[in-house]
């Protein structure tokens, strides 16, 4: 069964700031940042990855009291990603 | 209004050849660097644009930067390397000066892709500190304050840094507001006027001219506030690069040039060796040494952690 995976846009241009992730969209002039788990997300997406294979990494990295609420954070954020136009999803 | 054997001088890391005299340009007829020439010629608008004279205009295409100026010239700025002026019927030079060594020399830092900072350059203790700001928020008063008290101003509006993270000296004087030549009781009378209808005055810094170029220490960014105090904050993370870019010298130009990338990582690798600040100064008054104080006092403990 085909799976969505997230990849970053490779137009962006990103810059580490201080630990922030800092990417520009040269075509808009728009710019974005990410920190803490959003910018391994980041990192993560580098090469294309799924939704599931995103999550496992996180609950290796960090030490989460609430890992039930990660799945759905992750998710929720991956559609931010993408509405933002800094990230393409498609099939597998 | 031309010079009649060429003027040469010495502006940033460049030898400069004009055809037309540069009073704020260290003359320097064995000035060294990459040769930049400034002269009159036909400034032809872009084929598929609509110009008319009466409208400002600007535009890039390739490694070619044209702006029109109406009532004063249209200037090609081309390869990094040349600025062609048409002057229009009845400028005076004093005026074409000001375009052509501001947005003229600006945009030509541009294109050799300079990190170029709208701001003041001071040397404190053999590194620059910028002083940035919206126009108003006191660069001015700041830097000939600065130069009352014996600092070396070392770049006035157009601060282009270099891949280095170096700033190069720049113009043989800064531009003074009458109102802050007054504060400091300068006659400004014998100074040469920046634009005829502008209150505006050309201030001469002799002892620039001879400085080697310095590394960039600290980059403060002023504001206001209605408290009576005031406020030191370090800036950080992403907003280092929006402090950085809406200080960058026209920053229009370096989207029309289609810079955005270098420019992001020239600020990006600037961000990594030099710390950002932002100075809050209380809107009522102008306490020019007490402002001062604060950065000197912030250039300081900056240069102490490096």
């Amino acid at each position: 069964m085909a799976e969505t995976l997230y990849q970053r846009k490779p137009e962006l241009v990103a810059a580490d700031m201080d630990g922030e992730r800092v990417m520009l969209d040269i075509e808009s002039g728009r710019y974005f940042a990410l920190k803490g788990v959003g910018g391994f997300i980041w990192d993560a997406i580098e090469d294309p990855k799924s939704e599931a294979a995103i999550v496992e990494a996180i609950m290796e990295k960090f030490d989460t009291n609430s890992a039930e609420s990660v799945p759905s954070d992750v998710a929720g954020f991956l559609i931010s990603l993408v509405s933002s136009g800094l990230v393409l999803c498609h099939d597998g | 209004m031309r010079s009649e054997t060429g003027f040469v001088g010495r502006v940033f890391d460049l030898r400069v050849e004009s055809d037309i005299d540069l009073p704020r340009i260290a003359r320097d007829p064995k000035a060294q660097g990459e040769t930049v020439t400034i002269h009159a010629g036909h400034v032809p608008p872009r084929p598929d644009e609509e110009v008319t004279a009466s409208k400002p205009y600007f535009a890039a295409e390739g490694s070619r930067f044209w702006m029109n100026i109406p009532d004063v010239a249209r200037v090609l700025v081309r390869d990094g390397t040349e600025i062609v002026y048409e002057p229009e019927p009845g400028v005076d030079q004093d005026t074409l000066l000001l375009f052509l060594l501001g947005s003229g020399l600006g945009a030509l830092m541009i294109q050799r892709q300079a990190l170029v900072m709208h701001a003041n350059g001071i040397n404190v203790d053999g590194r620059v500190v910028l002083c940035m700001g919206p126009s108003g928020i006191g660069k001015s008063t700041l830097a000939a304050a600065f130069a009352q008290r014996r600092y070396q101003l070392f770049a006035d509006d157009v601060c282009p840094i270099d891949p280095d993270g170096l700033l190069h000296p720049g113009a043989a004087t800064i531009k003074l507001w009458d109102q802050s030549a007054r504060h400091f009781e300068i006659d400004t009378g014998p100074l040469r006027r920046v634009r005829p209808e502008l209150e505006k005055f050309d201030f001469p810094v002799s002892d620039v001219l001879s400085a080697e170029p310095l590394p960039v220490g600290l980059f403060v960014e002023l504001a206001e506030h209605d408290e009576d105090r005031f406020d030191v904050t370090p800036v950080t993370g992403a907003d280092t690069y929006a402090v950085l870019r809406r200080n960058s010298y026209r920053l229009e130009f370096v989207y029309a040039m289609n810079l955005l990338k270098p420019h992001f990582q020239a600020c990006a690798r600037i961000a990594s060796n030099v710390p950002v600040i932002r100075v809050t100064r209380p809107k009522a008054g102008m306490d020019v040494n007490g402002l001062m104080d604060v950065i000197l006092s912030e250039a300081e403990k900056a240069f102490a952690k490096r």
